[in-house]
């Protein structure tokens, strides 16, 4: 029995306890062999007697056992070591800032009664431009720079062009949502329309290719303050709950009346001052957004909407913009470069 | 269009004691935006951005009208003063030049002669210059600066010819011929086409591009002693295309294309002629106007109950009658609710309907007051909205696991170069920019591939590339839009199983069973390491080892392996869920097969083979793969209990000639 706990005491790792443990207490062990070899003994009383004293032993070998387990357990790592060494990590990627904000934009508009929907890309230069008000000898076609393309014609729609806005989207939406209703009578829209959009310019705020998000709400009764509703609602989700909004005139050409719509700095929150110095990001405490407006009669009516009976509003916001207004991206480029840089955890 | 106005200047017509913060805060808010405001001596220039609908406010009496409304309605006293103008008296003579217009390609000509004093130019006085060098108008001589001041000042181009250098008793408004040449008062010579509209003297020589730029023979210079002063109605869409076409970007023709009011082209006139006046400029023949005639001013109606529906609000009808004629829009009549307003000409271009009004009333009653209210909540569905909304999410899905497996999301622009067209072996057929801003962006991708090799270039200096790519490839159709498919593209620097692997979580996620048949059959894989993937019986992508030859020509030499994938296709049959694998607690028999290689078949037929033949295999696992031997283990349920070992090597033998290896009989025991 001294030997077992001197085997014990002098076990310095869980391995050579479980070392113990099969010598004693495995198939050919110890213990394991002398109670089997119990049956050999004829005499029953002292079968009894040597039984006792060795399940006593064996009693004393697990508690000992046991106790030495856990102060091998309890004992302290004398190896100097940092706990604040960085970990193993595995490697992991990242999804790209367009996606994440996509995602934001589109849950943000959902709570509020918003589907999302995409409309072509590459589209005919009627859903582009004519149905928008905006017919072929009209200036402010000339205006959007758009890109041609060289696919077939159509005999309806015209030429093939790349859509220069998510806009291209509104009367295909109209047309959809009419679909089997009998005439005059519409069903409500409620779009949040994301896509890819292309247009002539490149330099530090504009790419050639960018994406936009399209709000087009068409119902009985809607006004201008439903447009201020929906999109104070989306500032306050998307910038902060301290933001707000203000509408100035401008003019477009598939919306009457048009507005340019402003956010307060969303660095300064319009007070233009940051820790006492004039805020460099904004002009006088507000920052432009983009574009909107209740739609244009003549869209409706090309959208096959009665404008006497119903009304909409549209906006139409670049998904880059608002990422680069709320983390201060200067240059859109670097959304589109290729180059893993854009990633924390590259 | 933006343009510059000194603040002494607009205050010369707006009297009020708004301060410059004031008035650019109250413009911007409800009119012509003033985006800054910069001192120049103890003066103030204001920069201000004009739509194109308001060409009345791009000038300094039409920003203090603007001004004087809104300012009022926000309780700031603020008056109009009036412009002087010079009248011409009926005693002179008519003037002595034929001004004709055949073809009627301008709506009205208004011609003037004068006199300089003593045969003298006068020269340009102190605030003359510094007014125009504020709007970025160069000073040139006296008689062309009052010309372009009083564009700035009343918003209507005027020319200035000189008369004895014009020399003609005629003037003809005319189409030009294709290939006829001018030279611009800028001494730059231009070729004209039948498009462009000329003015030519007696002699048929071009002396004038009207509403664009005047021409070198005829501009007035040092020695000028009689002038005609011009001005013409154009068609606008004509002014814009020809402009544009000659590259001459004047602010004249800004204005033209842009539909000034043709009311003004007179007033403009008689401006100036108090400008020449006052500085010793005599008239020497009334005013010649070909189409002196008042046009009747249009009408609209505005319907009190719609200006409430835009406006979610109640407002007087005294109020909205005050807002607008205090905007020079008239009320003419009334009834049942219904207001008649006339436009006034300067506004007749772009307010032409009822939302008009309605935007006049509101702009000025201020966007501010009108509340902020969430539109009525709709519950809208329907099937089209739920396959987007099953798309969208599967999208994010796929986006996040390859994420947190390692891979790094690119957005690249849709087009790609001839160059990584033909590179890639893509269809000829692909859609094609007309009008490209870089050789770099010409081909609409019919893969997203190419982009993903490239950017494994430009991050050539990172050990390790784990790239992907989703986005819509175009196919192109027939008669009709190309097909826009949503598209996975992956690239990794490393090996083909590692690829394989990720392919097979990223389908299993949505318990998907692809298929593969070797070989992708395309140029730019590795004829060995490439497959196909299949889903019932379509395929749906291709991966493979990229070819050698291919990475080397990008500039690259690491190995690259690629997939691409239909995500469309790939929607259509995921799911998100899936019911929970039933319960099964018959004994299962756990046995490994090893095979040798065989260039005849492959694991996916093999591994389809055995599950179709033996109904009692339930799932086949891949162990791996030592030299040329293949292990599987095999999960079965067989009635009997027994191994199906046996009969399995059998079979494998017998239909694939596949080379079997055998436990040895275990000599140990």
């Amino acid at each position: 029995m001294d030997t077992i706990s001197s085997q014990i005491a002098a076990a310095q790792s869980a391995a050579d306890l479980e070392e113990l443990k099969i010598a004693y207490l495995g198939k050919n062990g110890k213990f394991t062999l002398a109670l089997s070899a119990l049956k050999s003994i004829g005499d029953m009383q002292k079968r009894k007697l040597e039984g006792q004293r060795l399940n006593q032993q064996k009693q004393d070998f697990l508690a000992q056992f046991e106790a030495r387990s856990l102060a091998l357990l309890e004992r302290s790592d004398s190896v100097v070591g940092d706990s604040t060494l960085p970990g193993i990590t595995p490697e992991i990627g990242a999804v790209h800032p367009i996606t994440e904000t996509i995602a934001q934009i589109t849950e943000i508009f959902s709570k509020v009664g918003f589907y999302r929907v995409n409309y072509p890309e590459i589209e005919y230069e009627f859903f582009s431009f004519d149905s928008l008000n905006m017919p072929a000898s009209h200036p402010a076609r000339d205006e959007f720079e758009s890109f041609a393309v060289n696919g077939p014609k159509s005999e309806e729609y015209g030429k093939m062009v790349l859509s220069p806005h998510t806009s291209s989207g509104q009367v295909r939406e109209m047309w959809r949502r009419k679909k089997g209703l009998p005439a005059g009578t519409q069903a409500p829209v409620r779009m949040i329309n994301i896509a890819r959009c292309f247009r002539r310019n490149w330099d530090i705020t504009h790419t050639p290719m960018f994406h936009q998000f399209e709000g087009l709400c068409i119902d009985q009764g809607i006004g201008i303050s439903h447009l201020k509703g929906a999109i104070s609602h989306f500032v306050k989700e998307y910038f902060g709950y301290d933001v707000k909004i203000r509408l100035r005139p401008y003019h477009f050409q598939f919306t009457e009346p048009s507005f340019e719509i402003d956010t307060t700095c969303t660095i300064c929150h319009g007070t233009q001052l940051v820790n006492g110095e004039k805020c460099r990001v904004c002009k006088s405490g507000w920052l432009e957004l983009g574009g909107a407006g209740m739609v244009h009669s003549n869209v409706l009516k090309a959208g096959k909407v009665d404008p006497q009976k119903y009304s909409g509003w549209a906006f139409g916001f670049g998904v880059e913009r608002v990422y680069m207004m709320k983390y201060q991206l200067n240059d859109i480029r670097r959304l589109y470069s290729g180059e893993l840089n854009i990633y924390q955890t590259r | 269009m933006n343009i510059k106005i000194l603040d002494s200047w607009i205050r010369e017509y707006l009297k009020s004691k708004v301060t410059p913060l004031e008035l650019q805060k109250l413009l911007s808010l409800s009119g012509p935006a003033v985006e800054r405001i910069t001192p120049q001596g103890k003066d103030l220039i204001y920069e201000l951005e004009v739509t194109n609908n308001r060409l009345d406010t791009a000038s300094v009496y039409g920003l203090a009208r603007e001004a004087k409304t809104i300012l009022n309605y926000s309780n700031i006293p603020a008056q109009l003063k009036p412009l002087t103008v010079a009248s011409v008296s009926q005693a002179l003579p008519e003037i002595a030049v034929t001004i004709v217009d055949p073809s009627k390609l301008t709506q009205r000509l208004l011609a003037v002669v004068l006199e300089l004093p003593n045969g003298k130019t006068p020269s340009s006085p102190t605030w003359l210059k510094e007014r125009l060098a504020a709007a970025g108008v160069r000073s040139l001589n006296f008689l062309i600066d009052i010309t372009n001041y009083v564009m700035l000042e009343v918003g209507y181009p005027l020319h200035v010819f000189d008369y004895e250098r014009l020399n003609t008793k005629k003037l003809v408004l005319r189409k030009a011929k294709t290939g006829e040449r001018l030279t611009t008062l800028d001494g730059v010579e231009h070729q004209l086409s039948a498009e462009d509209v000329v003015i030519v003297d007696d002699q048929e020589r071009i002396v004038d591009l009207p509403g664009i730029m005047g021409c070198k023979n005829s501009v007035v210079n040092a020695s000028t002693k009689k002038i005609l002063l011009f001005a013409e109605v154009n068609d606008p869409v004509r002014i814009r295309r020809s402009s544009m076409r000659l590259g001459i970007r004047t602010l004249a023709a800004t204005y033209n294309e842009n539909s000034p009011d043709s009311q003004l082209a007179l007033l403009a006139i008689c401006r100036a002629l108090a400008l020449y006046t006052q500085a010793g400029v005599k008239l020497v023949s009334r005013i010649f106007d070909s189409n002196p005639k008042q046009r009747t001013l249009p009408e609209i109606s505005l319907n009190l109950a719609d200006l409430e529906r835009y406006m979610n609000l109640k407002i007087n009808p005294e109020e909205v009658i005050r807002i607008l004629e205090d905007l020079e829009i008239k009320l003419v009549s009334t009834s049942q609710g219904e207001y008649r307003f006339q436009i006034p000409s300067f506004r007749e271009k772009d307010i032409q309907i009822k939302e008009d009004l309605i935007e006049e009333v509101a702009r000025i009653y201020g966007y501010g007051k009108i509340p902020t209210i969430l539109p009525p909540f709709q519950f809208i569905s329907d099937p089209y909205i739920r396959q987007n909304e099953a798309k969208y999410k599967i999208e994010s899905r796929l986006k996040g696991l390859l994420a947190n497996l390692g891979y790094f999301e690119i957005y690249n622009y849709s087009m790609i170069s001839e160059k990584q067209n033909l590179l890639f072996a893509l269809p000829k057929n692909s859609i094609r920019m007309i009008n490209p801003m870089s050789q770099e962006l010409v081909y609409f991708r019919q893969s997203l591939l190419p982009s993903l090799l490239h950017n494994a270039w430009q991050n050539r200096g990172l050990p390790s590339l784990r790239l992907f790519e989703i986005a819509n490839v175009y196919l192109p159709q027939v008669n009709s839009l190309p097909h826009e498919q949503l598209t996975l593209g992956v690239l990794l620097k490393g090996e083909y199983a590692q690829l394989k692997g990720i392919l097979e979580v990223v389908l299993k996620s949505g318990f998907l069973n692809p298929d593969f048949l070797p070989k992708a059959d395309q140029s730019i894989f590795d004829a060995q390491q490439s497959a196909k993937i299949m889903l019932q019986d379509s395929q749906i992508g291709v991966i493979g080892k990229l070819a050698p030859k291919l990475v080397y020509d990008v500039g690259l030499k690491a190995e690259f392996v690629a997939l691409e994938l239909n995500l469309e296709a790939v929607i259509k049959h995921y799911q998100a869920q899936a019911p929970l694998p039933e319960l099964n607690n018959k004994p299962e028999l756990i046995e490994d097969l090893t095979y040798k290689l065989s260039s005849s078949t492959n694991w996916s037929e093999l591994v389809r083979a055995l599950l179709a033949q033996f109904k009692e295999l339930k799932r086949v696992a891949y162990l791996g793969i030592y030299q040329d031997y293949v292990t599987m283990r095999l999960f079965s349920q067989p009635k009997s209990g027994k191994s199906l070992l046996g009969e399995l090597s059998l079979y494998l033998e017998k239909t694939f000639a596949l080379q079997i290896k055998r436990p040895k009989a275990d000599s140990s025991k």
